[in-house]
Formats: C-alpha cells, structure tokens, sequence
C-alpha cells in the first residue's frame, strides 16, 4: 500500500474537497452531544472530538442501521397490494459516502455489524449502505478515555474494515494509510493535499506505533471468557445488577455492535402509499422474546439482563469468532444507572 | 369500503385539549374526512348524533356518578371504544386527589359550607367504568397516535404501541441524557416512549404523561432521582402528576413509596 | 431443499403474490388458508420442507411467521393453519377467498424426510403444534411404504379446540397412521377418544417400537417439551432422535433481526427444527 503523509492543517482542506464528491460525515456537536452527522463544510466539524477524546454519542451503526429506515415502499389497493415495490427508496443517499474520524473500536464495531448482515441471507438495505460508503479511520496512540477498555476487547487495531487510516505522527503531521482501493482512490483523487512519505516519516510512524502499544493496557483477560459467562449461568451477580438495571435499554441503542431490529408499518392518511420501516429494538425490553399467545421465552428482568451478555460474550464468539463488543465505553458513559460493564465481567471471571 | 366508519370523539373531565389537539390535525383533517364519517364531536360542530359509533374516542376521567351513567350508555353504541388522553387512560393530574385526604381536598376546593352539595366520587379512568378496547397516550393525545389508529382499523389492524421507554426515541434522536449528564429529574426510563421524547427534545425533562412503560423500574429511578437530591414529596409529585390510576404507579405507591412518604392516603371506593 | 443458489436469489424482504385459494375455520379462532403464488414459476420454484415456515406481509399492517401445513409431495398450492391472537392475524382473517397476500419464504431448517427412511416414527403434537406436524403426516401418507411404524399423538385443550380432527380420525380408518387423540379437557362428555395430556399416551409405545431405530417428532405449546422428552427418553430414543421444532419471535427471518437468537444459533436459520441432543445444553431455549 502506498502511504502518503497529510499535514495537520490540511485536514479540513480534505474534508472540503470531500465534500464535492461525497457525502461527508464526520464528528460535530448537536446540542452539546458528539456526534456523526452530515456536514457540508470543514467549518462543521469539531476536530476537538477526533483528537481531545471523545467518542460521539452513537457510533456510526447510525450510518447503516439508524434507529428508523425504510425497508421498502408499497402502495395500497384494498388493503393488499399486488405487488410490493422493489426496494426502491433503501438507499436514501444518492451519493457516495464517507465517514471520517471513525476510531478503531468503532471500525471493529461496524466490521461485527457488516458480517452479521452480510451472513446468511444478505441484507441489501444494510449493505448498499456500507458498500457505498468510504471510512476514514482516525487512530488512537492511547486509552480516549476512563471508560475505553478497547484493548481488552482487541478492537484498537482492526485489519481491516476502513478505507483510510489516518496516524498522527507528529504534532503537525498525519500519515494516511489505505487498505482498500476505495482507500487508495481517496489519496490518488486529492494529490495536492498527499505528499510523499521521506524516510523520517516512517520512523515516526514505527514511533507512533509502538507508542500506542505501549500505551494500551489490557484491563481483564478475554480468553475464557465465554466459558465464565456461560457457567456462571446460575450466578447471583445478574441479579445484582438487575436490582440497579432501569432496562431503558440506552445501552443497547448507543452499543456498536448491538443490531436488533423490530418491523414496522407506516401508512400514509389518504391509505394509499405506505412503507416498512426497521426500528431499533432492544433485548432488554420486556416483549423481545414474546411469542403470538403471550408465551414470553424471557420472562424475568434478570434472564433480559443475563442474555445481553450471554448474546455478546457467548454465543457471537462461538457463533462468528468475535465478542458483540469493541470496549468502546459507550454503554459506560451512557447507562443511566451507573451500570459498568467491566464490573460485570470482571465479577463474572473473580477478578473484582 | 363499503360504507364509512361512523366516529364519535366525546369529552369527560378534563381539560379538552385532547380534542382540540385532534381538531389541530389541520393538513389531515380533510383526508381523515374523506375515510370516515365524524357523527359526533360536540367541541368541534353542530348537528350531532348520540351514536352509533364505529369509533368512539373518549377524553377524560369520570368524576361523578352521573359521567359514570353516560359512559356507560356511550359504551352500549360502540362497537371500539378508544380512551383518548392521560385522565381517559390514567386518571391525568386530577387523579393526584385519590391520594389525598378527600374532605381537605373538598374544603379546599370547594369551602367548609358547601362540601356536602358536590358530588365528587374518586377519580377514575374510563377502564374503571367501561371496557376500553384500546389507549391512545399523551397529554394532549398525540394527535399522530390517533390518525394512525383509525387508519390501521381502516386497513384491518390494531397499531401496536411502543412498548419501550421515551429512552429508546432520546437515543434515536441522538438528545444529550439531561437524567444522567446534567442531574435533571426526567422521568424518561420508566414512561411509555410514542411522544419522539418531545420534552427531552428541548432540554425539557420526561415528565411521565404517556404512563408507566411495561415493567417499569420504578424502584431503580426513584432510588437514582434520591441519589440526584430529589425529596420525598418531589419523588411523588414526579410519579403522581399525570398517572395516579396506572397500575405500576399505584402499586409502587402503596406497597413501597408510603414507607417514605406518609401523606399518601389512598381513597377507596 | 432449498440450495445456497436459491438463498442468493431471494433478495432481502422481496415477496411474492400469492392468491388465497380456500379459506376454512378449523375450530373457533383457526382458519385453514391455502394459497397458490400467482407467478406460476415461482410456484415450481416455492420448495420447502415439512418444519419449515413463511412470512406473510399485508401492506399497512406488517408481517408475520407462519408453519406451513400442506405437503411438498402435493404440489402446486401451499396451505396453513393460523391461529388468531393479535393484530396482524385479525387482519388476515379479514381476507376473502380470491384475495391476494404477499408472502416471502420458505425460511428455516425443516424435517429431513429422506433421512427417516425405514424408521419407527412417534409424531407427539399439542395444540398449534399440528399444523406443522400436519405436513409431516402427510408427506409420510404420501410416501408410506419408505417409513415403518408411525404413531402420531395428538393433544388439544378440548374437543373443540383439536385442529384437523377428521383428517385425523379417517387417517386411523385407512390404517395409514396408528393415531391416538388425547384432549385435557372432555366438555362435551361425548368424546370417544383418550382424555388427559398426551404425554400419558408415549409409554405404551415402548412395547411397539424398536427404540434405537426410532426418532421422535414434537411440537407444541412451550410448556410441553420438558414432559415430552421426559417420557420419549424413558423409552430409550437416542436424544438425537427426538426431533422438535421450536418457536421464537422473528421479525426478518434471515439471521439478522436478533430476536429469534438463543445459545448462539438462530431459530430462524438453524431452527425452527432441532434435535434434543443439539439444544439440550441450550439455557432458556425451551
């Protein structure tokens, strides 16, 4: 791969010549809340985000699976269509995509979503999204903050799942490593903002590199740790933290990795047109696993509560070899009730 | 469709603005006309029939014995009977009273001399009088929540109401946690979402008048509000504001909230 | 049945017509609907297997899972047993002969039929668990002489309540299946046949049948399974011999929606048909 150094100051020269060609989102403010959204000018994005640790409220799962999205429209004859419409309006975007400023976790985080949505029967409304879109990743050299627990959760270096890695190399410079030829365009397409790489450049980067290394420190050991979950079945620190648990499901909505969906029906008032939305659903809400005759397979908060883990710890590593969590602290930050997943876990394994 | 659907929209005691946030459905207005026909709405025109309705739309609590009579003959010319609003589903802010001294309430209101001449029974939701075959929420309704009703018993389905806290629709709108982040009382982890956590919107807190969420955690939210400096009789006056006649308020209430707070007294029948 | 080619082709949530051919109450709140895809092609193309479901779409109300009924070895035309309990199915139940519903499948991992060839067969159903085992009944009277022994027991609440209860019944007369009815409750005082839960009906099987060349087949309300298994391994049939099919709420059936998920597999995908050996170490599956 053929990187290529881009100054500081010139990152937002990039992003507004990105803006030409694509639709841009990168991390901004709304309401005092970091977040991903659509900007058409450098002059939007909060690069204090990128670099002063913080991670946007919901991660870029907002992108490919946001919280509404139409599946299809249909119309109405008589209450049944003969014919439903061909996917038509899924990719509201016209335009190709880019994200930029995604952290590794979270490009792990988008990796999990895209193997579970590309398994199986592949789901065309997720990836036409992720296929149209170009993610340049930002990376971190150190924790972002009390509540990342990446390392543990080996999500700080992802192989692959971005276009572009940006690593800072000194204060002033950044350099830019593709892993795709999505990512190889990006640089090839904006020339005068890539310089060539000098041999100082690359020492910085090797600098950088063991830096971040040196930097991460793994909080509790993951190997065994589907084995502990699993076992510990019939332990009593779910119900413990059931007791503190609001299940308002926050942590399910801002969770990288967490992809449950409900379906449904908007219908326009004059009963002709209507369409079929996905929604964001949550395990810990108390209808998940409701069944037509009102049998409920998890009845108790406690069993709600256990399954997020056993889903995330258990049954996604043995399933697809990796956990349903990046240890982006998201569900830390956000938990209304305190509730620290690491303490959970740690719990889990003895270590606390 | 054969013949259009007969709909009644008809108000008890409250304030009306669940018909007048109907009546605010302008741009919908004329479409909803067009799928049914409105026979009674006595806010909103003349010439009114008293049923039979396809539809009837109840606003309100019952108070007296004299509403309890006619819901119950309003019920009797309804083949749906839809409770329209917090005091229709949940009692709304007049039901607070059930949960006070009831002769204080009344000297208060209405002088020593005249308590006697007011014939006030508890406050009750609808459900306490009729069969209710269906809630919309909100105070006012949610006027959205209504139109998407008649549509879907148009269509031949009954909606289906998000089960989930106003938490969920916070997140989806990417709103800051003003709960957690700035120690706001918002009562949104234990309210039924639909409303597109409108006042967290704002900055405004959740203040519950959508009704309790399935298994709501009322324990938990309390114990967090002690924690952010809530007294006691903010703590009530949070959870009692629109929802006194909820099933999950009422048992929180009595069975675990009296022990705190000892001005709760429920009036029994 | 269904090939990785034919997964390919079917594009997420695409569905296809399907003309409603006959409409039948099969007791109170169940109907009977059978359908026919109005593309004929695809109608050669709809291949399924006993076990396997369908998810219907009606436009303005939503979708749903549905057990397919009807056989493969009778083609042509697809039919279903449907309960009424909720939104989406009183809506459907509003729907007339002739009408048209979308519909997208088959999804699941059915009963591999072929695989039965030569066995003892015991066929325990209760309540809305016969119209999936309907099928199975029906592709073993169709292919007879490939399957040895079969009993089929039955269970419903009462009398009232038993779905398909002469196809049941003349199915016995022709001697085609050794069947034995079983309802909790006899409201009428008239019924002829067993009275008590069908798991009371399995031990007197164990003198009939050659228990290491045996598989059970069970479906039927949550609460049933536990005794079911309880009595089939008394009869000493191999736990990867007790076949179940097992019920979730799925919203996209394709492995993506989360809700059907339990013990790492998907109903939706590896289910809704499991062996008792496969899911017996799985917490809160049953």
């Amino acid at each position: 791969m053929l990187s290529k150094i881009i100054s500081r100051q010139d990152l937002p020269k990039l992003i507004d010549a990105l803006t030409n060609d694509f639709l841009v989102i990168a991390p901004t403010y709304d309401k005092k809340v970091p977040t991903f959204s659509e900007v058409e000018s450098s002059s939007e994005v909060e690069f204090d985000i990128l670099f002063n640790e913080k991670l946007p409220m919901l991660p870029p799962k907002k992108v490919f699976l946001p919280a509404k999205q139409t599946v299809f429209k249909y119309n109405l004859i008589k209450g049944v269509t003969d014919s439903c419409d061909e996917i038509s309006d899924a990719v509201t975007h016209n335009k190709n995509v880019v994200i930029f400023g995604v952290s590794p976790c979270d490009v792990s985080g988008v990796g999990v979503l895209e193997r579970i949505f590309r398994d199986n029967y592949s789901d065309d409304v997720f990836l036409r999204l992720h296929d149209k879109t170009t993610i340049i990743s930002v990376n971190c050299l150190d924790h972002c903050y009390e509540n990342c627990f990446c390392e543990t959760m080996s999500s700080n270096d992802p192989k692959s799942g971005y276009d572009v890695m940006l690593t800072e190399i000194s204060k002033s410079k950044l350099i830019a490593v593709p892993n795709s030829d999505k990512g190889k365009k990006i640089l090839r397409d904006y020339p005068e903002l890539f310089s060539q790489i000098s041999e100082k450049d690359s020492e910085a980067y090797i600098d950088a590199l063991n830096l971040k290394n040196k930097n991460f420190k793994t909080e509790f050991l993951v190997e065994g740790l589907a084995s502990h979950v699993e076992d510990s079945f019939e332990s009593e620190i779910w119900k413990e933290f059931t007791e503190k648990c609001l299940f308002c499901g926050s942590c399910t909505f801002v969770c990288p990795t967490c992809y449950c969906y409900t379906v449904k029906e908007i219908v326009s008032v004059d009963l002709k047109d209507g369409e079929r939305q996905r929604e964001w659903d949550s395990c810990y809400f108390p209808e998940f696993a409701l069944v037509a005759g009102d049998h409920n397979f998890r009845e108790t908060k406690e069993q709600r509560f256990r399954y997020r883990y056993l889903h995330k710890f258990v049954d996604l590593p043995r399933r697809y070899n990796f956990e349903g969590c990046v240890g982006c602290g998201r569900c830390v930050t956000y938990c209304p009730a305190n509730i620290d997943v690491r303490d959970v876990l740690k719990k889990i394994i003895g270590v606390m | 469709m054969a013949s259009k659907p007969q709909i009644g929209i008809v108000g008890f005691t409250g304030c009306a603005g669940c018909q007048l946030s109907i009546l605010d459905l302008e741009n919908e207005l004329l479409d909803l006309l067009g799928l049914v026909d409105i026979i009674d709405f006595r806010m909103a025109m003349s010439g009114n029939k008293k049923g039979p309705y396809d539809i009837l739309f109840v606003e309100g609590s019952i108070v007296n014995k004299h509403q309890e009579e006619e819901l119950k003959e309003l019920r009797e010319k309804a083949k749906v009977l839809v409770a329209i609003g917090s005091c229709a589903s949940f009692g709304g802010p007049q039901a607070i009273r059930n949960y006070r001294d009831n002769k204080k309430t009344k000297i208060a209101q209405y002088g020593k001399d005249n308590i006697d001449k007011v014939e006030v029974i508890k406050v009750k939701p609808i459900n306490k009088v009729v069969k209710v075959d269906h809630y919309l929420l909100e105070c006012p309704v949610n006027k959205y929540e209504f139109l998407d009703f008649v549509k879907y018993y148009l269509v031949g389905g009954t909606p289906t109401l998000p089960n989930y806290p106003v938490c969920q629709q916070c997140k989806a709108k990417g709103n800051r946690c003003i709960f957690l982040e700035d120690g706001i009382m918002c009562m949104g982890p234990v309210i039924q979402a639909g409303c597109d956590a409108l006042c967290p919107s704002y900055g405004m807190p959740c203040d519950g008048c959508r009704g309790s969420t399935l298994e709501a955690a009322y324990d938990q939210q309390v114990q967090l509000m002690i924690e952010k400096g809530a007294s006691v009789e903010d703590i009530t006056r949070y959870i009692l504001k629109y929802n006194g006649e909820d099933k999950q308020v009422h048992e929180f209430l009595m069975e675990k909230w009296k022990e705190q707070d000892k001005k709760l007294v429920y009036q029994e029948d | 049945m269904t090939a990785s080619k034919d997964k390919e082709e079917i594009s997420t949530y695409k569905t296809q017509p399907a003309e409603i051919l006959a409409i039948r109450d099969l007791t109170d709140d169940t109907r009977y609907f059978k359908l026919r895809c109005k593309d004929i092609t695809m109608n050669k193309d709809f291949q399924y297997r006993p076990g396997q479901f369908v998810i219907f779409s009606l436009p303005g109300v939503g979708e749903a899972t549905f057990s397919l009924s009807s056989t493969p070895t009778r083609r042509d035309f697809i039919e279903f047993g449907i309960r009424k309990v909720g939104s989406f199915t009183e809506a459907l139940f509003k729907l007339k002969k002739g009408d048209t519903i979308d519909i997208r499948g088959p999804y699941g991992d059915g009963f591999e039929m072929e695989d039965l060839r030569g066995r003892d067969l015991i066929i325990v159903s209760g309540g809305l668990g016969a119209v999936p085992l309907r099928s199975v009944l029906l592709y073993i009277e169709d292919r007879r002489e490939e399957y040895n022994k079969v009993f089929f027991l039955n269970g419903a609440r009462s009398p009232k309540d038993m779905l398909y209860k002469r196809d049941f019944i003349a199915m016995n007369q022709r001697q085609i299946i050794d069947t034995h009815l079983a309802v909790d409750e006899d409201d009428t005082g008239e019924w002829p046949y067993n009275v008590g839960f069908v798991t009371q009906l399995i031990p007197k099987l164990g003198e009939l049948i050659d228990s290491e060349n045996t598989t059970a087949i069970i479906c039927g309300p949550p609460i049933m399974y536990k005794f079911v298994i309880q009595e089939l391994l008394k009869l000493n049939i191999p736990k990867d011999q007790i076949l179940m099919t097992l019920e979730r709420r799925m919203k996209c059936g394709q492995g993506h929606c989360g809700h059907c998920a339990v013990g790492g597999r998907y109903t939706c995908l590896e289910g809704p048909v499991f062996t008792y050996y496969d899911v017996q170490h799985i917490k809160e599956l049953i």
